[in-house]
């Protein structure tokens, strides 16, 4: 008994995680059951749309890419205390950025892929440079700084594929990019491309970074407490500019990404606000890299899961939404959830009391 | 004899941590009942159950008697338990007296806060103990000392009978502490009952009726003051005789390290809070800083370390002008700091213990080529420090957080003491250290002298700068007001001169 009771002790971040989330999908069983439909049935079609065969689960994947990365960006910013929510304007600069090197210019592909994914995200980093100036300058808080600056962003890019950039097809969107810039699909038929090595690369480097180097160590430290940081001779200040810099760029790769294995251009609307859920996907990965491989694939499948499920057993697609709601607020609830769980493997224990004490 | 609080075998683990093991405690109602215990022994997690904040894994709570569950503070204080904390619990921008009254806030017209009652109440409370707070002052103006009476009128104005003092004088100069034993004192005359753990044994022969000793969790006696002194204490906690001893004179006084010229600086309104400090701290030596507590040591810290703007003056560190350099370069220079916060500035509470060990040299060998971290050397050196200075945690990637106060202070001490270029900066090193831990702390400063260092004490324990220090620089509003050797004074002579008195008759 008393290994079991501490193992789960050790990890109960990650046990209460997963507890949030089954509780959210128990909770969204009794809706659907309340309303008059089968929840077995619902999971049957969900699991096979999300991951029922080769094509579906490229599909899902395709989706964990972009949500992956931009998780990662919002990592990035959150262990260095900066609260970057503007990650969804950060992208959509990005893929501008990169929708335009891709097309624009003809080069080898060696040079040309990795140059129109090094503009996305230099494009979102330079973009997150302004919350940071605002910020270490300025004083103003980044939570409202980033998430105003989502507007301008999505204005500005709707703005050039309206009235700069010729149109050239039906819908608002730059010119397709050059087969030179695009990531090559890796099974023919599918959504699977290769911005899934990037995807990996990011989440080593985001780990690397942040537990191998100085650097890392550094921006964590200011994370937690920056007296303290400041004491030791950590430049505050400078840290969370390069993690807002960062941040934004990675922001910004997940939208170049997007452009160069999914859609080929800057297509006006395209992000269905990968932004946005990359700040509960770096939640609910418990600021982990690894975790939020995992969170992402769970939000990935969410998406494509739900599709199959309305079509099948007529649940309105507007599910999502809800099942996204309700997973977010049970993971939000998740330190009702730890004192529950502390209850029952340590008897009433720590966790309060560790809260109250270092308040 | 009827008891009014009464521990009956409690048992408390962490994980694989035994923090107390089977104590049982008695404390007769109206008598100072002090703990003390090594660093880790068990006493705060002991007062945490007795306050709600943890639950007990087995045993029983008796209160006059009866038996009682605490499951939360707000038990506690029904049933009549206040506790100080070390750190205090007070909003800064609101009075002392809505401080006080906070959720119980006496109502006018249903509406309005009855702020005249308010003052009054706290006031005659105030008066009653004579605590001496002024209700309408603002808690963001007001000392550490008169901030934790404060936190005991909140506890009384809740009607609490028995009184947790945590290391309340931890924090207190000496005359602040002196004024809570007074308070303590007409308390106890009130008819309270107070709990009080501290590492300063006279203190606690000083003001305890009676006194229990913990260690390793358990209790090893409950011995009356008139029946023990501080030696006999030192040996029922440690388990050998432990005294803390002048330093041997210091071997080899060499060239001067650091050297500090008319240092002036402001505050952020504008006001001096340094004013031209001169001093020099030589190779093999420990200058001792005396001072009542805001009389600029705070502020003389941070400038040293390049936290405080400068406006006049120069610091030197060998041949080099090190005055308007960044924290960074200041302290690659060679100047290491043990921090008076260790909460705030000395540690990051959610850095586990090997991560907190080499804090601020993570980007030198061998910790790092600059770049990537040598997590090997991390474990090494968090073992040898573990190990060397009794750090007490179950393991190195332990969080900071979860170790007692005493074992946080001395990962600061250590990697500190351990690491220090040429000069160290130890600002109230031995803080929340227990006597063993104290005499450790004083033996590898005076073997960092030995080697050639430069120490530059800071401790607001006149008895800590007599027994290190080789000259005593005395700080006065802002200013070194005399530095003399130590062998020509006396205490007392500090004392006054620590007062603005003058020091006339001393031999230079
Ligand atoms: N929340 C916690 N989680 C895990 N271990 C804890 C926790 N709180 C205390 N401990 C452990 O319990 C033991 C007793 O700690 P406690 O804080 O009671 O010591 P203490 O006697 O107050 O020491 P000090 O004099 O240093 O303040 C220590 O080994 C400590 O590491
Ligand atoms: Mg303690």
């Amino acid at each position: 008994m008393h290994t079991i009771r501490k193992f789960f002790l050790k990890r109960q971040p990650v046990f209460i995680t997963i507890i949030a989330v089954a509780l959210a999908f128990i909770v969204v069983g009794f809706i659907l059951a309340a309303t008059g439909r089968n929840p077995f049935n619902a999971v049957y079609y969900f699991v096979r749309g999300a991951f029922g065969n080769v094509v579906n689960t490229s599909d899902t994947i395709s989706r964990v890419i972009p949500l992956t990365i931009a998780g990662i960006a919002f990592l990035i910013g959150a262990q260095c205390a900066v609260f970057n929510v503007g990650i969804e304007g950060q992208l959509l600069l990005g893929a501008m950025a990169s929708a335009v090197v891709g097309y624009i210019v003809k080069l080898p592909f060696y040079i040309h892929l990795p140059l129109m994914l090094l503009a996305g995200a230099l494009a979102g980093g330079l973009y997150g440079l302004v919350p940071a100036w605002l910020k270490t300058k300025r004083g103003v808080n980044e939570i409202l700084s980033t998430i105003m600056l989502n507007y301008p962003a999505t204005y500005f890019t709707h703005f050039l594929v309206l009235k700069v950039i010729p149109i050239v097809g039906v819908v608002p969107a730059t010119p397709f990019i050059e087969d030179t810039a695009r990531l090559p699909i890796l099974i023919e038929g599918t959504q699977l491309h290769a911005g899934v090595f990037v995807m990996i690369l990011v989440v080593i480097f985001a780990y690397f970074l942040l537990y191998k180097t100085s650097l890392g160590y550094e921006m964590r430290a200011v994370g937690y407490n920056k007296t303290a940081a400041r004491f030791h001779g950590i430049p505050v200040e400078k840290r969370m500019n390069f993690a807002f810099f960062l941040s934004g760029a990675m922001a910004g790769l997940a939208g170049a990404v997007e452009v160069a294995g999914v859609h080929y251009r800057f297509l006006d609307q395209f992000s269905p606000g990968y932004g946005y859920d990359s700040i509960t996907v770096a939640l609910v990965g418990l600021l982990n890299p690894f975790g939020v491989i995992i969170s992402a694939t769970l939000f990935g499948a969410l998406k494509t899961g739900i599709l199959e499920m309305s079509v099948y057993s007529g649940i309105p697609r507007q599910l999502t939404t809800l099942i996204n709601g309700i997973v977010v607020l049970c993971v939000a609830a998740k330190d009702i959830l730890g004192g529950w769980y502390a209850r029952i493997f340590r008897g009433k224990d720590t966790y309060e009391a560790e809260k109250e004490i270092s308040q | 004899m009827a008891y009014i609080l009464e521990l009956k075998d409690i048992c408390k683990h962490f994980g694989n941590v035994l923090a107390n093991d089977h104590v049982n405690l008695q404390v007769e109602k109206g008598t100072v009942h002090s703990i003390v215990g090594e660093n880790g022994a068990g006493k705060t997690t002991l007062m945490n159950i007795l306050y709600g904040l943890y639950k007990q894994t087995s045993g029983e709570i008796l209160i006059d008697g009866t038996k009682v569950s605490i499951e939360s503070p707000s038990d506690a204080i029904r049933l009549g338990i206040g506790m100080i904390h070390q750190h205090f619990k007070l909003i800064s921008a609101m009075t002392v007296a809505e401080n006080v009254m906070l959720g119980e806030e006496p109502i006018k017209g249903k509406l309005f806060l009855d702020l005249k009652k308010i003052n009054d109440s706290t006031l005659e409370l105030s008066d009653k103990y004579g605590l001496a707070v002024k209700p309408k002052s603002m808690v963001a103006d007001i000392s550490v000392g008169i901030r934790q009476r404060v936190e005991i009128l909140k506890a009384l104005y809740r009607n609490a009978n028995i009184l947790i003092l945590d290391e309340p004088t931890a924090l207190l100069t000496p005359q602040e502490s002196e004024d809570l034993f007074r308070i303590i004192e007409r308390l106890r005359k009130d008819g309270k009952t107070i709990l009080f753990i501290s590492h300063k044994l006279k203190e606690i022969i000083q003001i305890s009726d009676n006194i229990t000793v913990l260690r390793d969790g358990k209790v090893v006696d409950t011995v009356k003051k008139s029946k023990t002194n501080e030696v006999q204490l030192a040996r029922l906690m440690i388990g050998r005789d432990v005294f803390l001893k002048p330093a041997p004179k210091s071997k080899k006084i060499g060239e001067i390290i650091l050297k500090v010229d008319n240092l002036s600086a402001v505050n952020e309104y504008h006001h001096p809070v340094l004013t031209d400090i001169s001093f020099d701290v030589r190779s093999g030596e420990v200058l001792g800083v005396a001072g009542v507590d805001g009389n600029g040591q705070t502020e003389l810290v941070k400038a040293l370390i390049g936290l405080q703007p400068v406006s006049k003056g120069k610091i030197k560190l060998r041949d080099n002008e090190i005055t308007h350099l960044s924290v960074k370069k200041m302290r690659s220079a060679g100047i290491g700091v043990i921090p008076e916060d260790r909460l705030q500035e000395g540690l990051v509470e959610d850095f586990s213990v090997e991560e907190n060990l080499f804090l601020g040299l993570q980007r030198i060998p061998p910790f790092s080529n600059g770049k990537i971290i040598n997590w090997n050397a991390v474990h090494e050196n968090a073992d040898s420090l573990v190990k060397t200075f009794d750090i007490r945690t179950p393991n190195i990637t332990h969080k900071a957080r979860l170790l007692s106060g005493g074992n946080q202070q001395k990962i600061i001490v250590a990697r500190e003491i351990f690491h220090a270029p040429d000069t160290i900066i130890a600002a109230q090193p031995t803080r929340g250290l227990d006597i063993a831990a104290t005499d450790f702390v004083h033996e590898q400063l005076i073997k960092q002298r030995d080697s050639g260092k430069a120490v530059l004490l800071f401790s607001l324990s006149l008895d800590e700068i007599m027994l290190l220090s080789t000259r005593i620089a005395v700080i006065y509003k802002g200013t070194i007001v005399a530095i003399v050797n130590k062998d020509d004074v006396t205490p007392e002579d500090l004392g006054l001169m620590m007062l603005g008195g003058s020091y006339e008759h001393i031999p230079a």
